[in-house]
């Protein structure tokens, strides 16, 4: 029954989330183009006048910044549609009329919540392919049409990037890189989680405003976590002098704080992930109204 | 006759007061059951408990000997009162999905009420009627050889004439081993399918009895004794 549930929870936001992220990879196409055509080397004529010039080199930072602005702003935005569309699933399948229908299934409030989960997962990791495809083509095209490409690629062939990494460097960026991903990959479970336990603390509290609950109970859990986490850390903080002289203590020193704020930070959403889960799940099963 | 439902001190408190208070009852198979009652009687509370929507304050609700669970939910059948299907699904979407999560969901018989009634199956939910979507859950519901249907207000929103057609629906899918449980206020409509009644009154049963008792013992029929139970 779960795999059913999460096909047509797949299903349901297929019609709105594929075009969105076929969207988001077309911009980065586009955006790609601009920048590019922004930076393609002026080759001014021998008869060009400092007044054409200056329009050529006006022209160019505006095409640049579009395109910048362009690649930003669909980076940004389809996380936020991504995160808001999931959770709108979420609320209408359960928490509205559609509700009549899901809780009359014969499956569980759990199995509504793992399906929701996992399918709301499933469409954060292609709504990341699809920026990271964008980002791709952003770069590709942009500087394969700027003409400066291969330029760029000698240039960056050229630094002796291991050079700059001694052992210990190494296995300090190298700790840092796997926090990052970890981090990377509980984000999505914390913000479908933490997502889904507000809206159904929300809709607990108010039938009426249940919406308007949700984004209080949001925003004020997520600042006591903020202040917690923030005490935590100035706590935890490691007091040690940095002697300017030392390039390699400083980047220890500063390894190690950023290290021990990661830790910290995963561990603070390892455990509220399982709040959130274990809150939503009571919620959905024990003396749950629909009304 | 088998025991199919049986409630037990059944009561609902949403605060302001009991919804439903200490219903004790035991429904049989094989009946067609009006559960009549003037608004705010606890009609829909009693079916959305009996369905699994609501949890019971005190009290509880056992169905074929079983708790109210994901066990009496495949042997349940329920179609409220509003639309519940979602408007981006077809209806041809709607039959898939009651065939892939009910084992006792009949799609051809389905398909063939859907047809006698008109109703296109590649058309997009939000592009029908609200009398049309109707007919769609009723024909989803009633496709199911299920043990138990609760019906809320099936022939509400329906035109005069698609009433008919509905009642006339009801009776020919009608498993003499199931039961249908129908909350309306068209008592009058309704009355030719019954075979029992249940008044509710203030969230507590007035009166369950045959409907044949009520011609024979007192000359009326049940839309009759409503109007005179419940005269304001």
């Amino acid at each position: 029954m779960l795999g059913r549930l999460i096909k047509y929870d797949l299903r349901a936001l297929s019609r709105t989330l594929i075009p969105i992220l076929c969207i988001i990879i077309i911009a980065g196409v586009i955006a790609g183009l601009l920048f590019g055509f922004g930076l393609r080397p002026i080759v001014a004529s021998e008869n060009q006048q400092p007044e054409d010039a200056l329009v050529s080199s006006a022209m160019i930072s505006i095409t640049i910044m579009l395109s910048i602005l362009l690649i930003a702003f669909v980076v940004g935005g389809a996380s936020i549609a991504v995160q808001i569309i999931v959770m709108g699933r979420f609320y209408t399948n359960l928490l509205t009329n559609e509700g009549y229908l899901s809780f009359t299934l014969p499956v569980t409030g759990t199995d509504h919540l793992v399906s929701k989960t996992l399918s709301g997962l499933i469409w954060y990791v292609l709504s990341a392919v699809a920026v990271l495809l964008a980002g791709a083509s952003f770069i590709l095209v942009g500087f394969g049409m700027s003409g400066i490409g291969s330029e760029i690629i000698n240039a960056v062939d050229s630094i002796d990037i291991a050079g700059y990494f001694t052992q210990e460097l190494t296995e300090i960026f190298s700790g840092q890189i796997l926090l990052i991903a970890i981090q990377l990959l509980l984000s999505p479970f914390y913000s479908i989680l933490f997502g889904y336990m507000c809206l159904t603390i929300g809709y607990k509290v108010s039938h009426k405003h249940p919406i308007l609950v949700a984004i209080g109970v949001y925003m004020g859990v997520s600042l006591l976590l903020s202040s917690v986490l923030s005490t935590v850390m100035t706590l935890t903080s490691i007091n040690t002098t940095v002697n300017n002289s030392e390039v390699f203590e400083a980047f220890t020193y500063i390894g190690q704080m950023t290290s021990n704020s990661m830790i910290i930070n995963i561990c603070v959403s390892v455990v509220m992930c399982v709040v959130s889960f274990l809150v939503t799940q009571r919620l959905l099963t024990k003396k749950f109204d629909l009304v | 006759m088998q025991e199919l439902l049986k409630c037990t001190n059944l009561s609902k408190n949403y605060g302001a007061g009991f919804v439903l208070d200490d219903i004790n009852i035991s429904l049989p198979t094989g009946r067609i059951i009006g559960l009549l009652g003037p608004n705010g009687s606890g009609k829909t509370t009693f079916l959305k408990i009996c369905a699994g929507l609501l949890s019971p304050t005190k009290g509880g609700v056992t169905i074929d000997g079983n708790p109210v669970g994901v066990d009496t939910k495949r042997i349940v059948s329920y179609l409220p009162e509003h639309t519940y299907l979602s408007n981006a699904m077809t209806v041809s979407d709607c039959i898939e999905l009651f065939n892939d999560f009910y084992d006792d969901f009949d799609d051809e018989t389905a398909v063939n009420m859907l047809r006698r009634l008109s109703v296109p199956l590649k058309a997009r939910l939000k592009t029908l009627s609200k009398g049309t979507k109707e007919k769609v859950q009723l024909v989803l519901v009633m496709s199911r050889k299920a043990k138990l249907f609760l019906l809320d207000e099936p022939i509400g929103g329906v035109d005069p004439a698609a009433r008919d057609i509905i009642l006339d629906m009801i009776i020919s899918n009608f498993n003499p081993d199931a039961t249908i449980i129908i909350s309306t206020h068209l008592i009058y409509d309704i009355e030719r399918v019954l075979d029992e009644f249940i008044f509710l009154r203030n969230g507590k049963i007035a009166a369950y009895d045959i409907v044949d008792n009520v011609r024979t013992q007192y000359g009326k029929s049940v839309d009759e004794l409503f109007r005179e139970a419940f005269r304001c």
